[in-house]
């Protein structure tokens, strides 16, 4: 891999071979293009398959499983069989907790239809529900993992199992990047906690580790690792580093003539430079107005360190970065296998009002026709209570949302059994959620691939359709 | 039956087994030349999708049908064939953007004049239909090994190495040459790194300038290869390969204490040069061998790399996700067959069965995790007994008084354990070990580790006057401590049921035919397609079994997949471009014939790693320059890189990186093996605890394999990310202060002294003038106090300088 020139283009395997071994970081197209100029030769852009309805994704991640009998499902039948068994007529499922024969625990939520259509929504949710009308509830979602390490996993990769690239990743590696300046795959999570499996969830699994999600950590002075030289080092200090070592390989390069890749690290200094000057600019929410701010709930205690993660998700796609993904309750805090009602109300209010502020900001700007937001979990909850006063996981059946990037809101897809534990209609596994989300950004599921060990690997492995309904008009 | 018998009876067995040539010659002339060509060259736009002049060339029929101006082929008639003159670009220019190399036409010419064979299985991609044709037999990778002759010495640089005669004429072919040798202080760095891993100490490069024996090369070759730094540095491939890492994989990903025991088997086994077959079969089934080797038994360690996690409620499901990927793994690493695509339907491309698939499945079907052995010889083991007997014996009482306060809450924390798992897995465990099957005993050791590894134990239910009792019952136990012998080393290996074993069954299959283990049938004489397995002292010997024909002579792809490999890491790229797929979606060699003689060498040698090495390291091509003069025009000529006419600059691996800076600043421990170290440890990187679940550390910044996946090749990225991190982050910044201080500890006031004690030990070479001025020049004329942040910049530079990350 040592030479742009070597990769004509009628040679389609050593070329792709390089872009995908060495894999250059996000700043990939500048450097390409770059590159193509200096050595005439022609990059490949990353291209769409079929017209994109989004440019790009925010992914609002509820992590350990937010009840959706709570949310957006309502089962009228649940509170009526209250206290009961489940009927012998429902396949009785395998539990993660394995209590076995609890009865069924009510929903004691008011519903309300909201908006033209009239969707359901739950007190646990006032704000978000003003756009229902914006919304397209995805009701019949399916899963394997029936723990959070494999749900959170196959959320984000596919599959239950370690080893594939996150769904970011596969984005990345279609679409490229639109900001050369800063990461195209942004991960945030709030209370600056580790979410389930850590950061192997927004990795590239067997593609380079230029497709991997960042993590940012928005409140931070240095919101990206190791973006600003020790406070001790001046500017001018660092500057003359930069020089003697652009000297030194300058010289080294003009030994080594034909040999790109030496030319194409000095260029991933002079980008990171870049960087450390453009990353701060786009965390820095003190430049939004008081009144935006006030959208997001900042200012609340509650509501104002999610609201912030919020508003740099906004700020961030502004500038290109293409896939932003926020935990809200990082390390399985929606877990609620007892007291659900204290631990629900409490999570829905931390994020209701952040999440409705995105959307309308999102919507007065113009930017919600071409971003897509997801809401969800790694799974719901089941109808069956768990230690009295909980939910056990429900990967059967369980709740998605999305809005935006081309989704036809205010429509319900797809239904779960009267007791919302199995998804019987329109089943949606998380394969079609991604071949969706692909979808969406003009990525068609089958035809991305990447070629690893003689295999032609796909993002949503081989299955998963894109759910037109979705874009219905 | 004695051991003896059994070798006997096997080696009969076996050699039945390799396939006689079946193909004809014309029909492997087909497959080594014509069918990759035609899918290489001419199928986008005469194939199934586009039939451009209406001419199809996916099959025989279709290309004898011709296109719209009639015929193409004449079979024994080449000068008649139109399709030749257009590849010769006379009339018609076929391909049009470039013609084919003269060779590939002289292929097709003989292809013609030999009637246009095509072998009986007409489409050029394979149709998935549960058989094996003779032209799948034919593929390249599945021949045996020949022995070529050596080519006569065409040009002078070629003199009378092999490598260098071989990859000589195909250069002078193309009328091109060899770059000359790199420089002393080049070659000298080059080696290093590639043998030990390391930079070359300012001392080791003294001693080689002053070395004037002829034979100081080949001298220094043998000094590294008997280094034991050479293990540590070829382990971490090895280590990818089988995706070791030192965590669990799954959310908890729980550190493995004891894992690192097959690391260091890996390097021992390296340094002591074990023969290759020997390091197969240890790893597959060292459990199995005579004796009671415990470095054997340390080895299967292999079968435990896999992805786990004690808390998996789907126990069934968890199992069989672990014998999938194990089946995956050693289909990669020792057959460089990428098998996962058959575990659900036949191979789309490659002759790889989906029966193939759970055939080499099932060689591992009676796999048991063992946590109970250790490392340690029978001597040691006997002592241990003697003196656990001693201890027993003076705390009978206080153990059995222990034993009755714990038992009941131990019961209940069982009861509470095993309830949590499906019907069936708790039916599995309730069996006493007799009435199991092989796959009981696996569900119920997985509901055992639930047992021991989940938290809150026995102890946090006791009432406060059983508390206080077992208090004052384990104070006086300790007061027998000194009794106590010291415990054996624990180790993470495997080894067989020795009960009735589960059938390995395909999933869905309505039959549910029972598979045996058997190896691939496109290898297999197809009147003997199974594999007769041996009866060991212990063990069903089915690991043995696979184990012994994985490393056979005749076994055409492990000898080629670990030449390849090797060859791969001295060089940059494999003879063969994907190391871990040798089947119709790899590439083909570059040097078939190289390739082959290598091959044969190796198998001569009794599978001798360093003997191979030295091979390589003794060549001109290996020696020869990075740089060309004809560089320009000679990319133009050689577009995949791969005839060989300059060594490739390659970036250093993280860990190369990590380890130069520790080597540079005179941290770097030099002890060998042992319990994996916290990353703040200046011990090698290879040493520092490897978690699956992490991805942002240096290391992983600079393409660390990550332990996932079994990765032949790592990637080699160039991202700010990696620029952030050499110039801002604190580890590195670290080292450049480390480095300045040892160099001013050297009481050298001499500025210029100074900078050339920093270039030595990062570049590993003397600077140039313009070099030096330009450091001087950087540092100021004096060193006052002040200027020691200076020089801590200056190594900075030198360690984020390309010539420091990259070999040349």
């Amino acid at each position: 891999m040592n030479d742009f020139l070597e990769f004509a283009p009628s040679d389609s395997f050593s070329r792709r071979a390089f872009l995908q071994r060495a894999g250059f970081g996000f700043g990939s197209i500048a450097l390409l293009s770059l590159l193509q100029r200096e050595s005439g030769w022609a990059a490949p852009r990353p291209t769409s398959h079929f017209p994109a309805k989004a440019k790009n994704v925010i992914w609002l991640f509820m992590e350990g499983g937010p009840s959706h009998l709570d949310l957006v499902d309502p089962k009228p039948l649940l509170n009526r069989l209250a206290g009961q068994p489940l009927p012998p007529s429902f396949k009785e499922p395998i539990t993660a907790m394995g209590e076995k024969g609890a009865p069924l625990l009510p929903a004691p939520r008011t519903w309300t239809r909201h908006g033209q259509s009239g969707l359901w929504a739950s007190e646990w949710m006032p704000n978000i529900a003003r756009h229902m009308d914006d919304i397209a509830v995805i009701r019949s979602c399916w899963t394997n993992g029936i723990n959070h390490s494999g749900g959170v996993c196959q959320m984000n990769t596919c599959i239950n199992v370690a080893g594939r690239p996150s769904l970011g990743a596969w984005v990345h590696y279609g679409l490229g990047s639109a900001n050369q300046n800063l990461p195209s795959f942004v991960v945030i999570c709030d209370s600056n906690g580790r979410p389930v499996n850590g950061p192997r969830n927004w990795g590239s699994g067997f593609m380079p580790a230029s497709h991997q999600g960042v993590r940012i950590h928005g409140a931070e002075a240095e919101p990206i690792r190791s973006l600003h030289a020790p406070e001790h080092h001046s500017e001018a200090r660092q500057a003359e580093k930069l020089s003697l070592l652009q000297r030194f390989n300058r010289k080294h390069a003009l030994e080594h003539p034909q040999q790109s890749e030496l030319e194409a690290r000095i260029r991933s200094y002079e980008l990171a430079f870049r960087m450390q000057a453009t990353a701060p600019e786009a965390v820095d929410i003190s430049r939004e107005t008081e009144a935006t701010q006030q959208l997001y709930g900042l200012g609340q205690k509650e509501t104002s360190s999610f609201g912030r993660n919020c508003l740099l998700a906004r700020r961030l796609i502004e500038r290109g970065v293409r896939f932003v993904q926020l935990y809200n309750g990082t390390g399985s805090k929606w877990d609620s296998h007892s007291g659900i009602e204290k631990n629900h109300s409490r999570l829905c209010h931390t994020m209701d009002q952040p999440i409705a502020g995105l959307l309308q900001d999102l919507k007065q700007r113009g930017l919600l026709k071409e971003t897509l937001v997801v809401w969800g979990g790694e799974f719901g909850r089941t109808p069956m209570s768990e230690k009295g006063d909980g939910r056990d996981h429900n990967p059967t059946g369980f709740s998605i949302w999305m809005a935006g990037g081309g989704v036809q809101g205010g429509q319900v897809i797809g239904r779960t059994d009267e007791l919302g534990l199995y998804a019987v209609e329109d089943r949606m596994h998380v394969r079609d959620l991604h071949a969706s989300i692909l979808g969406l950004l003009g990525l068609d599921n089958m035809s991305l691939t990447y070629d690893h060990k003689g295999r032609p690997e796909r993002p949503t492995l081989n299955e998963g359709r894109f759910n037109r309904q979705l874009i219905r008009a | 039956m004695n051991g003896r018998g059994i070798g006997l009876a096997f080696l009969l067995a076996v050699t039945s087994l390799w396939q006689s040539k079946g193909a004809s010659s014309g029909e492997r002339h087909f497959e080594q030349f014509i069918r990759p060509a035609l899918i290489e060259h001419c199928l986008e736009c005469h194939g199934s999708t586009k039939q451009k002049g209406g001419l199809r060339l996916d099959s025989r029929a279709a290309i004898m049908a011709g296109g719209e101006s009639g015929p193409v082929i004449f079979p024994g008639a080449p000068s008649e064939s139109r399709l030749l003159s257009a590849l010769r670009y006379q009339g018609l220019e076929m391909p049009p953007d470039d013609p084919l190399d003269p060779t590939l036409i002289q292929a097709f010419e003989t292809w013609i004049t030999l009637g246009a064979p095509w072998p009986e299985q007409d489409p050029l991609v394979r149709d998935g239909h549960g058989s094996i044709s003779e032209s799948d037999r034919a593929w390249w990778a599945f021949q045996g090994i020949q022995t070529p002759a050596i080519p006569p010495g065409l040009s002078p640089r070629s003199g009378n190495h092999p490598i260098d005669r071989f990859v000589g004429s195909r250069l002078h072919a193309k009328g091109m040459e060899a770059a000359p040798e790199a420089s002393p202080s080049t070659l000298l760095r080059r080696v290093y790194f590639d043998v030990i891993g390391l930079p070359p100490s300012p001392e080791a490069i003294r001693a080689f300038d002053d070395n004037r024996r002829p034979d100081r090369w080949t001298r220094l070759v043998d000094r590294l290869l008997a280094d034991p730094r050479y293990g540590e540095h070829w382990s971490r491939h090895w280590l990818d390969l089988v995706r070791y890492s030192d965590s669990d994989g799954w959310n908890q990903d729980a550190f493995r204490p004891h894992i690192w025991r097959y690391r260091d088997y890996v390097i021992r086994a390296l340094n002591e040069n074990k023969p290759y077959p020997k390091f197969v079969r240890e790893q597959l089934a060292g459990d199995e061998m005579p004796g009671s080797d415990p470095e054997a038994l340390t080895a299967t360690g292999y079968l435990r790399l896999g992805i786990y996690e004690y808390n998996q409620r789907d126990a069934r499901g968890h199992w069989n996700d672990i014998m999938n990927e194990m089946t995956d793994v050693t289909g990669d690493v020792f057959l460089g067959m990428s098998m996962a695509c058959a575990r659900c339907h036949d191979h789309k491309f490659d002759p790889v069965l989906q029966k193939d698939y759970f055939r080499l499945r099932s060689f591992f079907e009676p796999v048991i995790w063992r946590d109970d052995l250790t490392a340690a010889n029978e001597e040691e083991k006997a002592a241990y007994r003697s003196q656990e007997a001693n201890w027993e014996g003076a705390t009978a009482t206080i153990r059995s008084d222990l034993e009755e306060l714990l038992k009941p809450y131990y019961e209940k924390k069982w009861l509470s354990t095993v309830e949590k798992f499906p019907l069936d897995i708790q039916a599995s465990f309730h069996k006493p070990v007799a009435d199991r099957t092989s796959l009981d005993h696996q569900m119920a050791y997985l509901v055992s580790r639930q047992f021991l590894e989940e938290g809150g134990g026995p102890l946090k239910a006791m009432s406060k006057e059983d508390q206080a009792r077992h208090e004052a019952l384990t104070a006086r136990l300790a007061a027998f401590d000194y009794l106590k012998p010291k415990a054996l080393p624990p180790i993470m290996v495997a080894s067989d049921f020795e009960g009735p074993l589960s059938p390995t069954l395909i999933p869905e299959d309505p039959n549910r035919e029972e598979i045996r283990p058997g190896i691939l049938s496109v290898l297999a004489d197809p009147q003997h397609p199974s594999l007769l397995i041996p009866v060991p002292e212990r063990g069903s010997g089915r690991r043995t079994a696979l184990a012994l024909w994985i490393g056979d002579d005749r076994n055409p792809l492990t000898p080629r997949v670990i030449v390849n490999r090797v060859w791969q890491q001295h060089f940059g790229q494999g003879l063969v471009a994907t190391p871990n797929d040798f089947g119709h979606n790899g590439q083909r060699p570059s040097h078939p014939e190289l390739f082959d003689w290598l091959t044969s060498y190796f198998i001569s040698t009794g599978w001798d790693l360093k003997a191979l090495h030295r091979l390589i390291l003794t060549s001109q091509t290996w020696k020869q320059s990075a740089r060309h003069p004809q560089a320009q025009s000679y990319q133009t000529l050689d577009p995949k890189d791969e005839l060989l006419w300059r060594q490739r600059v390659r970036r250093l691996t993280g860990e190369q990186i990590r380890d130069a800076m520790l080597a540079a600043t005179g941290e770097l421990t030099d002890r060998i093996g042992g319990p994996s170290q916290d990353e703040s440890a200046p011990c090698r990187g290879l040493y520092v605890k490897q978690f699956r679940n992490r991805n942002d550390t240096l290391l992983h910044a600079f393409d660390l394999g990550g332990g996932l996946k079994s990765v032949a090749v790592r990637n080699t990225t160039t991202t700010p990310t990696q620029a952030l991190l050499m110039i801002n982050g604190d580890y590195v910044l670290a080292r450049a202060g480390r480095l300045a201080l040892s160099l001013l500890a050297q009481s050298v006031s001499d500025p210029e002294r100074l900078v050339r004690l920093a270039i030595r030990r990062c570049w590993g070479r003397e600077p140039e003038a313009h070099e030096l001025s330009a450091s001087l020049e950087y540092l100021g004329s004096s060193l006052d106090p002040l200027s020691k942040e200076r020089l801590e910049d200056f190594c900075h530079v030198l360690f984020n300088s390309n010539e420091f990350l990259y070999l040349d």
